[in-house]
């Protein structure tokens, strides 16, 4: 079984590598000078030819495309990930700054839309057919419908401004306050984070228990004289999470891009507003840091999937070398 | 060849009964047909200019004059929201049909030839599918800038790798089907057989995933131009007319102004899924 | 109810709901099970042979339920109960599923949980009826799967279903129906998705356990093969409805419905002449939903009569328990 996970791991090597790649060159097109963008033009303006050629081999704007990809990679493996063009602060300082807000908020969307997701999709599937399912279906249709933003506006106009419950945005660091002044600015952004992703797997765990409610191994376990909730959860739902495990883990990269979005709407301080920012003002050293974290945190969930789906069934776990033994 | 005939026509009425009978796809029906009337025949619907902005009538309520009453420099806001409709309408859908196209394409060329060619490029759409669009879309908007045009190109490049599955794994069933063997042995050249014989084969999933493709882009260009990093902020878009709700004062104090394009997008993007997955009902109903 | 009869259904109807069509799957079916006797249950396949078993521990789909009739059981302690009163999937009738009556079923490969160990979902039948630890339950398994002729039973238990082949998985099934010691077993198709040779152990092996623990076997089956060779007694049905029954040697060697006649001229007996034809019944079953009047055979019957086509014949008892729906032999004559 190591020796699968082995492979698996290092299968990613070489797509992270294509992926480190094509970031660094991507970037490379960007239209403009890039000093243009370290120093500001009436500095600019004032410095003389040799000075700004001077800064252009300080900031080793000047060598090839090939060196130039070797000292980014390089300093990211020593954790050195270079400087801000807008800020000028240390990018690891700046995300370590960021990340760990993100972190809890796709934490807490995630734990909270994983529950409610099967959740409702168990309920849809053993009601099939009745107006329970047909509800909790077309809810979900217009929870993939409505606009994430346009659904966490709604929330701080009711939840913040209207009955103020919440508060309408903002985050407060580790230690600042207690725990529960901290977790009601999680509540909004990680709900709204999560609606999509309860859709999701809603319909998914929808599909798949109905898929194994149809199985003869169903059937027989009925003819045991099982109780209803023995037979649907032990028996039915059981065998529907293998394929639902795989699906939460490779759906959430989507959870985390729609942290750009919610953390704009709610003014959190992440990585998604920073990303955001980033790109706003081209402040490419952070996007190209941040899109490489991404591409790692995907690479790894993929691995994941791996994992997981071995863990949960036997079929992978043990291979069917043994068949007909 | 009258038999086959009478046979196909029964096919399409019985799919049609189908749709027909399914009451959340006609809901989605007529909810796209209210909003793309209301788009497309915008000057029907309003007197008023989308861009002419009158500083005396700043945030005006609701009246007779202005059905909606006015926004922050004084612009009409029924007729920014049915104008709007347009450009959010021509994203979504030139953007959905960029998609298919370079999808169906490649998908026909990877599953006709297989071998190496199909390799590189399945590789590559597993790069792409295992980014979420938005991401890979915001960080192309970060290079190409802003801009509707941009926003069309990017959204196409970036999208095509559901058409192209859906078309790829056809074709590859397909190409060990019999008639495949029967225009070979006639001669017919690969591309002929590609997408004269083949590609007509694919076109009910592909038709289903442009349909439901088109609400994803509304959803993107919606999204990206409320973080402000969309269509030019002149252009009226749903998306645009949203992000004046970044301000306090308007989310809190004039909710109209962004509450009405919110419910506009979410009105044609439920459409377009009830009527996605009515149609997909009738094309693959295994799915 | 007669001391020896641990089941008898009467007139039983079991209806289901296909869109907005009722399709009677089972119309009007009795019949008795002896004690310690295998009853066979055969016809072509949609005949309701197997709803008829399911409907016995309402082991029915969503849309299916019993509508008519009763079926009444006398339980390992005499007593006598009538499952068709129960609630499905209620506490009683759980009581008696897998304890009392057990099943198994046509394919083996699709039976077994494919996430737990084969072990476990044996004993599960067990832990969910006696009040026994887990520590017994699995000895118990063990002894079990060792009787069933499962190599290495202790080891083989905790190993997970891909793991066996059919025939395997087969006696698996088995042991998860026999770990109760049930009065009754219902086995529907239990041989169809095996290969020819294991077929014949598996058969083997059923009549063994019912010699060794005196069970009642309901062996429902398309092949009149496995008929003659483990029943005591048969019933024909054709379109949810007893054509005919009575003791194999009567239904085999003096058989009396054109629908037996023509089963039984259907199928390839060893020693048949090179030059027989292999008859086929002509025509198709018609569809369940479709109203009919007289007799359900007529449209593909060589003898059908005038009466057939609009008198539904009733049934008729000729020799000692050998009955026939058949107009040929209503008011005693042949």
């Amino acid at each position: 079984m190591f020796k699968y996970f082995g492979i698996r791991l290092l299968a990613l090597i070489p797509k992270l590598f294509i992926i480190s790649i094509i970031i660094f060159l991507g970037l490379q097109l960007v239209p403009g000078d890039p000093i243009s963008r370290t120093v500001p033009p009436d500095k600019l303006a004032e410095m003389d030819e040799e000075k700004v050629a001077l800064l252009r081999e300080k900031l080793g704007l000047n060598d090839t495309l090939f060196e130039r990809y070797g000292k980014w990679i390089g300093d990211i493996f020593k954790g050195d990930f270079g400087y801000s063009l807008s800020t000028h602060g240390e990018i690891n300082k700046i995300i370590a700054n960021r990340l760990p807000a993100t972190l809890e908020l796709a934490a807490i969307g995630l734990l909270f839309a994983t529950i409610f997701g099967l959740l409702f999709g168990f309920i849809s599937a053993i009601k099939q057919r009745t107006p329970i399912d047909y509800s909790l279906t077309t809810l979900g249709i217009i929870g993939i419908s409505v606009p994430q933003f346009f659904f966490g506006l709604l929330a701080i106009l009711f939840f913040g401004i209207t009955l103020k419950w919440l508060p309408v945005g903002g985050r407060m660091g580790v230690g600042e306050q207690a725990f529960f002044d901290r977790i009601q600015y999680l509540v909004l952004p990680s709900f709204i984070l999560g609606i999509v992703y309860i859709a999701t797997l809603m319909r998914y765990t929808r599909g798949s228990m109905l898929d194994v409610m149809g199985k003869d191994y169903i059937k027989v376990a009925r003819s045991k004289g099982l109780s209803e909730v023995n037979v649907n959860i032990k028996h039915g739902f059981r065998n529907a999470l293998i394929p639902i495990m795989v699906i939460i883990i490779m759906r959430l990269p989507y959870l985390v891009a729609g942290t750009v979005i919610i953390e704009t709407v709610f003014n959190y301080p992440g990585m998604g507003s920073m990303l955001v920012f980033a790109i706003s003002g081209t402040d490419l050293p952070i996007v190209m840091i941040t899109t490489l974290l991404i591409a790692v945190v995907i690479l790894l969930a993929s691995f994941l999937v791996d994992v997981l789906s071995a863990l949960l069934d036997p079929r992978i776990r043990l291979g069917s070398d043994k068949e007909g033994a | 060849m009258s038999k086959k005939k009478y046979k196909k026509s029964s096919l399409a009425r019985r799919n049609m009964h189908k749709f027909l009978a399914n009451r959340l796809a006609m809901l989605g029906l007529v909810l796209l047909i209210v909003v793309i009337v209301l788009s497309v025949a915008a000057p029907v619907f309003t007197k008023h200019d989308p861009a002419f902005n009158d500083a005396t009538i700043r945030y005006q309520a609701p009246s007779s004059e202005h059905i909606l009453g006015t926004d922050s420099i004084g612009r009409d806001l029924w007729a920014r929201l049915i104008y709007g409709g347009r450009f959010s309408l021509i994203i979504g859908i030139a953007s959905a049909i960029g998609t298919s196209l370079i999808g169906v394409i490649l998908g026909c060329v990877s599953g006709y030839y297989g071998g190496k060619v199909d390799a590189v490029i399945v590789y590559i759409s597993e790069i792409f599918y295992s980014f979420p669009q938005l991401l890979l879309v915001l960080i192309l908007v970060g290079f190409a800038g802003r801009g509707w045009v941009n926003l069309i190109l990017i959204f196409s490049l970036t999208g095509w790798i559901f058409g192209f599955r859906i078309v790829r794994s056809k074709i590859l069933s397909l190409r060990e089907e019999t008639f495949v063997d029967a225009c070979r042995a006639n001669g017919i050249g690969g591309l002929s057989i590609m997408f004269r014989h083949m590609l007509p084969n694919t076109l009910g999933p592909v038709i289903v995933n442009l349909t439901l493709s088109t609400a994803g882009f509304v959803l993107n260009e919606a999204a990206l131009s409320f973080i402000g990093l969309g269509v030019e902020a002149h252009i009226p878009t749903w998306g645009n007319m949203i992000n004046a709700a970044k301000s306090f004062v308007v989310l809190q104090n004039y909710p109209v102004v962004w509450i009405a394009p919110g419910i506009a997008i979410s009105l044609f993007v439920l459409g377009i899924n009830f009527f996605g997955d009515g149609l997909r009902d009738v094309y693959d109903p295994g799915q | 109810m007669n001391k020896d009869i641990v089941l008898k259904l009467e007139n039983l109807q079991t209806k289901f709901k296909v869109g907005k069509r009722i399709v009677h799957a089972v119309n009007d079916v009795s019949f008795e099970l002896k004690s310690g006797t295998t009853l066979g249950v055969v016809g072509e396949s949609g005949c309701g042979k197997s709803v008829t078993a399911h409907s016995v521990i309402q082991l029915l789909p969503k849309n299916g339920m019993i509508t008519k009739g009763s079926v009444t059981y006398r339980s390992k302690a005499g007593e006598l109960m009538e499952l068709s009163s129960y609630k499905r999937n209620g506490k009683d009738i759980r009581q008696i599923r897998g304890q009392e009556i057990a099943m198994i079923f046509q394919d083996p490969m699709a039976s077994l949980d494919p996430v737990y160990k084969i072990g476990s979902q044996i004993a599960e039948n067990l832990l969910e009826h006696e009040k026994i630890s887990k520590k017994e339950a699995r000895a118990r398994v063990v002894k079990l799967l060792d009787e069933l002729g499962i190599p290495e039973p202790d080891k083989r238990y905790d190993d997970y279903p891909h793991q066996f082949s059919g025939g395997m998985k087969q006696r698996v099934m088995i042991a998860t129906a026999m770990i109760c010691n049930p009065n009754i077993l219902i086995a529907d198709e239990p041989t169809t998705a095996l290969d020819v040779t294991i077929q014949a152990q598996i058969l083997q092996l059923m009549n063994e356990v019912q010699k060794e623990h005196g069970t009642s076997i309901i062996m429902i089956t398309h092949n009149m093969g496995i008929i003659a060779e483990t029943c005591d007694e048969v019933a024909v049905m054709y379109m949810g409805k007893i054509v005919e029954f009575g003791l194999i040697e009567q239904v085999f060697n003096d058989s009396k419905h054109p629908y037996t006649k023509a089963l039984l001229k259907s199928v390839p007996v060893l020693g048949l002449g090179k030059g027989t034809k292999l008859e086929s019944i002509r025509g198709t079953t018609p569809d369940a939903s479709d109203a009919y009047e007289g007799c359900v055979f007529e449209p593909r019957c060589d003898s059908a009569m005038a009466i057939c086509k609009s008198v539904e014949p009733g049934e008729t008892c000729l020799a000692d328990a050998h009955c026939v729906r058949c107009h040929l032999y209503e008011g005693g004559s042949k």
